[in-house]
């Protein structure tokens, strides 16, 4: 346990560890302490101002011992000028003010600076709604403009990169996003130029933010100067609903927001998890979501006619008997799943497939940041349900060879030449493939978006997602398919969990209500990561 | 782009001066422009690969930096002082003479040249031009026009001490003959207090400045002896003296004698105070528009090292600024030497702590530095002796505007009265006119109105008067003046040296300067002024450095001294 000292802010006894700045401590006992450039995660800069409060300390007598009043409490001497909350260190005995007419005072006089210049172009701000300016204005404003000069002019909608637009003019030079650049994308691309009032955020030219961590920079930004070019004019963010959810596209599993309304998912930033991605999240893996509201979705079951022409609907409850009557009579059933699926999905998906199941690795490179090689974000939790086996060199050959004639695929794509041997191929998934081009019967499934699940990261963090939006079509999550073609009788997803926490020993204790938004750690023996076989991949490809 | 090999190993040598890669920055962007004219994207990027760095790290510091210029100037780059002394003077007589001139020509306004005393102010190239007359400029720019060269401009001689002075610093300056070099130097015993000072323990030089009571001349008036003490000891890093030759608070300009007459007795005392620190380098940093100070400060360490005092107990090296008043803060100063824009940092911590290149670093006044040779060869008990209590020593005073004798003047604090100095010494306001009020301390300080003038000039005095030392520049208003125009004219200089790293100061100086404008040009409102005192006071207190005060301050003492005045100029149109 790390040192602590007492204090007191606003009346409150505070007990917070020393090196803590007052800011946080004071979030400690629920007082907001209204900041701009402060960052948790960043250096600190102290410009903006916003922090000030008054600050006093025990008087001392003779023998450095509190001086005590009439009221037989420490004398308190209070320093003659405010100081930013940000850089000033709790002390023991220390007396905070964050609400006194000083304090409002000053506070009113940062807003009414911070808003001369701007350009007060709320109403087609994409930043409003969500905007430091607006809030701190309500909150800690005058509510009244002073200012009848000319505003100083600065370069607006310009391109910083191909993701990120600037407005100059509405940039309060705080400076997280030069700080974010430099300290954690590993960067020095952002900087002022010009000096005074004329200061201006830019890069170098021809030198723009090239990294996989840029966006981010949208998100510290506390203002509307940085604006992801891709959600600008898409929505007014208080129209959106934001889920709790987490990035399936790394083993990382970066815990994320999504921004969705009317069944679209507008945007994807990250959520604070400092287990895992503190509150960053890579470009790479936000900027991948679209598929969600990919035109071309499967949205309903079908089988392959020979009478009708290519491709026939059924209901789910007609392709449902289908399918298990053939899966009865077939021999050897093998199956391909994906480490994108969840676990409770890879859990049923190994009782209705046996033993012949693998998944299909995936890899990239790995930035030695967030971004992992592994570019599955469940393949702990494949492993863990015994889906990850290594078998898919074994089931390939096969097929190929003729033993396999029955596959069921989850999530993922077959050769083309493979798919064509096969006497039954059943595929689940949510945008079409090779497979389900030649596969018997397709099972529309649902993105991470639209189901509730959990992945386990590389870490053997056990973490869980939420819908965000109704799935596409009559498509389902794939828990409710697996279900029914395991004719077993879970009547909720958190069914399939309470099972998979009987049977798996990690999980045991465990719902999903305790894996909380910020998910758990798993205590697995061995390293859940799955080793990528090269030969595997070359096979799958 | 071609960089010529003799540059090029000019550069080489002035990057070993420093322990960073990036420090050189302001160096080489001053050597590029002299020799390309101007830092466009070729240089900036050559200078970053010289160094190391980022494009952007270098392009931040030369558009932080007037005097740095992306473009190409006219061969002669004339700057004429805008600020107070000199606008009082009729710097803008100057400007309106400067029009049209050609291709060749490139005309700027500055602020502060520290040349009050002599003022109005200006330069072509690194030319300085005191006491400037329509006339002469007009003399000046036909000789260029016809020869098309420019003529060198000689330095102002010393000017004679007043009998009532007390010249300690200044005593070699007016003695016959004197030069300031290192053999008249020592011809007046200099660097004898180097060699006793060699013989002392670096504590005992410590203790000897503490007990003298010497408080810093750059204007914050901070013992120097407690700064001392301050340095963080053991820290594994080196120590670091820091000379603040950034002499640019508007109304003083008496670094610039002490550097430009007697450059030893500063360099003498910087050695003595890295010995004293334990600082195996020091650094002058001075100030940009000083070039010729520049130049006789390199010219007297090269030979004080050929003598052996330089290089043998402590390295000295010149760093030059380059247009930036923020500069003068310890930390914008520190920052300036890193190579970065002079954003002042937050405090804690201090420099003593953590200073320059991270290290305990001591920052000290050119004057304060000048008076510990004296200190060192005298003893403490003398330097008490002059002076009163909390304010020992004497104290070099710099005075401008309408007076008869304007200059800088050296006295023993507390021992002449602001009235003393203006009617005695400097022979009272030209032409008979009434002291509207007086300036004590560098444009930063709260004016004192007329009927003040016989507060002592010593720091508990002033402070008590409600205002301050600063810097010891007095400025002298007449009634003549208008004091809106006066206000407008230094609340410029703040908002075009506010750095904007914050806030306040950022967007209150320029909101300030923009009322003032309004104010003066007769499209105020009656609640302007109110307005004007407000915005200062929002920006007082609230900022990472003093510049807010600065800014502040000045505004707050003229509305508080002068309401009338505004209320006239804010209710004829109201």
């Amino acid at each position: 346990m790390a040192e602590t000292v007492k204090l007191t802010i606003d009346g409150k006894e505070v007990v917070a560890p020393k090196g803590m700045n007052l800011i946080e401590a004071a979030k400690l006992v629920g007082i907001e302490v209204p900041h701009y450039c402060y960052h948790p995660k960043l250096t600190i800069a102290g410009n903006c101002r916003m922090c000030l409060v008054d600050t006093g300390m025990p008087k001392l007598d003779k023998d450095k011992k509190p001086e005590l009043g009439p009221d037989g409490k420490p004398v308190i001497m209070f320093a003659p000028k405010l100081a930013i909350g940000c850089n000033t260190t709790v002390a023991e005995g220390m007396v905070v003010h964050t609400r006194t007419p000083k304090v409002q005072k000053a506070r009113e006089g940062v807003m009414e600076f911070l808003l001369i210049n701007h350009p007060l172009d709320c109403p087609i701000c994409d930043q409003a709604g969500e905007c430091r300016l607006q809030e701190f204005s309500v909150d800690y404003g005058k509510g009244e403009s002073r200012f009848v000069e000319e505003k100083v002019h600065k370069p607006k909608q310009t391109k910083l990169n191909a993701k990120i637009t600037l407005d100059d003019e509405r940039c309060i030079l705080c400076s997280r996003c030069i700080r974010f650049m430099k300290e954690v994308a590993g960067q020095d691309c952002l900087g002022f130029v010009n000096r005074g009032s004329y200061s201006t955020l830019t890069c170098y030219p021809g030198q723009e933010p090239k990294t996989n961590y840029d966006l981010n920079i949208v998100d510290i930004c506390p203002v509307g100067a940085l604006t992801q070019t891709d959600f600008r004019f898409e929505q007014r963010v208080w129209f959106l609903k934001e889920t709790k959810s987490v990035c399936p596209n790394c083993s990382t599993g970066c815990n994320t927001v999504l921004w969705s309304r009317e069944g679209v998912v507008y945007r994807q930033t990250p959520r604070d998890n400092d287990a895992v991605n503190q509150c960053w999240m890579c470009d790479y893996g936000r900027l991948n979501f679209k598929f969600i509201n990919d035109p071309t979705r499967l949205t309903s079951p079908s089988v392959k006619s020979a009478v009708y022409g290519e491709r026939v609907n059924l209901t789910w409850l007609e392709a449902t008997r289908q399918i298990t009557g053939k899966l009865k009579a077939a021999g050897t059933i093998a199956g391909i799943a994906s480490g994108r699926a969840t676990t409770e999905e890879l859990f049923l998906f190994k009782k209705l497939v046996g033993d012949l199941v693998d998944i299909v690795p995936h890899t990239g490179e790995a930035d030695g940041k967030l971004l992992q090689a592994d570019r599955n974000p469940n393949t702990a939790g494949a492993k863990l349900t015994g889906c990850a086996t290594g078998k898919l060199p074994e089931i390939l050959e096969g097929i190929k060879a003729g033993k396999v004639k029955t596959l069921i695929v989850l999530g993922e794509d077959l050769d083309e030449e493979l798919a064509k041997k096969l006497e039954l191929l059943v595929v689940i998934d949510t945008l079409p493939t090779k497979a389900t081009e030649h596969a018997n019967y397709v099972l529309p499934g649902t993105t991470f978006a639209e189901k509730r699940g959990t992945f386990i990261n590389g870490k053997n963090r056990l973490q869980r997602f939420n819908a965000a939006i109704p799935p596409v079509g009559i498509a389902r999550p794939e828990w409710q398919t697996l279900t029914a073609l395991l004719g077993a009788s879970y009547a909720a997803i958190e069914d399939v969990f309470a099972d998979m926490a009987r049977t798996l020993p990690a999980l045991a204790g465990l719902n999903l209500s305790k894996i909380g938004d910020l998910g758990v750690e798993l205590k697995i023996e061995q390293p859940a990561v799955q080793p990528v076989s090269q030969a595997a991949e070359a096979v799958a490809k | 782009m071609t960089i010529p090999s003799e540059l090029e190993r000019h550069i080489d040598e002035i990057i070993t001066h420093y322990p960073t890669k990036r420090a050189p920055v302001l160096w080489l962007c001053h050597l590029l422009q002299d020799h390309f004219g101007f830092l466009g994207q070729e240089q900036v990027e050559w200078i970053a690969t010289k160094l190391s760095l980022q494009p952007i790290n270098v392009w931040e510091v030369v558009t932080f930096y007037p005097m740095f210029t992306q473009k190409l100037r006219g061969k002669f780059h004339i700057k004429v002082c805008r600020t107070l002394s000199c606008h009082l003077a009729g710097s803008q007589k100057l400007l309106e003479r400067l029009k049209d001139l050609g291709a060749d020509f490139t005309v700027d306004t500055v602020e502060c040249l520290a040349s009050c005393g002599t003022a109005p102010a200006m330069m072509i190239n690194d030319e300085h031009y005191d006491s400037m007359t329509p006339e002469r400029l007009d003399k000046i720019v036909a000789d260029i026009k016809r020869t098309g060269t420019l003529a060198k401009e000689p330095i102002a001689k010393p000017l004679p001490a007043h009998p009532l002075e007390k010249r300690v610093l200044l005593a070699n300056i007016t003695k016959p003959g004197y030069t300031g070099s290192l053999a008249d130097y020592e011809k007046e015993g200099g660097y004898q207090a180097l060699a006793k000072a060699l013989t002392m323990k670096p504590e005992e030089i410590v203790n000897e400045v503490k007990n003298s009571e010497i408080r810093g001349r750059g204007g914050a008036g901070f013992p120097c002896g407690l700064k001392w003490s301050f340095l963080a000891k053991n820290t594994g890093k080196p120590t670091y003296l820091v000379c603040n030759a950034d002499e640019s608070e508007p109304g003083t300009f008496k670094d610039r004698q002490l550097i430009n007459y007697d450059p030893h007795q500063l360099l003498e005392g910087i050695l003595i105070s890295c010995h004293a620190t334990g600082a195996k380098v020091a650094y002058i940093y001075i100030r940009g528009e000083m070039p010729h100070g520049a130049n006789v400060l390199i010219n007297a360490i090269a030979e004080a090292r050929a003598k052996g005092y330089v290089g043998k107990t402590a390295e000295i090296y010149v760093h030059r600024g380059a247009g930036a008043y923020i500069c003068g803060e310890e930390t914008g100063l520190i920052e300036s030497l890193e190579g970065k824009r002079a954003y002042p940092r937050i405090k804690p911590p201090f420099p003593a702590i953590v200073g320059l290149f991270g290290s305990p670093t001591v920052v000290n006044n050119v004057e304060t530095l000048s008076n510990i040779p004296h200190i060192v060869k005298n003893g403490a008990a003398w330097f008490k002796a002059m002076g009163v209590p909390g304010s020992t020593g004497t104290r070099l005073v710099c005075v401008s505007g309408p007076v008869k004798r304007p200059g800088y003047y050296e006295f023993e604090m507390g021992k002449l009265t602001m009235r003393q100095l203006i009617e005695d010494v400097c022979g009272g306001v030209t032409n008979g006119k009434k002291i509207k009020g007086v300036i004590p301390g560098g444009s930063s300080m709260p004016v004192m109105p007329a009927n003040n003038l016989d507060v002592p000039l010593d720091f508990e005095s002033l402070r008590k008067a409600g205002t301050m030392a600063g810097s010891g520049g007095i400025v002298v208003l007449t009634e003549d003046v208008s004091i809106v125009d006066a206000t407008l004219n230094v609340s410029q200089f703040y908002a075009h040296e506010s750095c904007g790293q914050c806030t306040p100061c950022r967007e209150g100086t320029l909101w300030m300067e923009k009322m003032l404008h309004r104010i003066k040009d007769g499209h105020s409102r009656p609640e302007d002024v109110d307005l004007l005192f407000e915005v200062a006071d929002n920006i007082d207190g609230k900022t990472i450095c003093p510049l807010g005060e600065a800014a502040a301050w000045p505004v707050k003492a003229f509305l508080k001294n002068y309401r009338s005045e505004f209320e006239k100029a804010c209710n004829k149109n109201g």
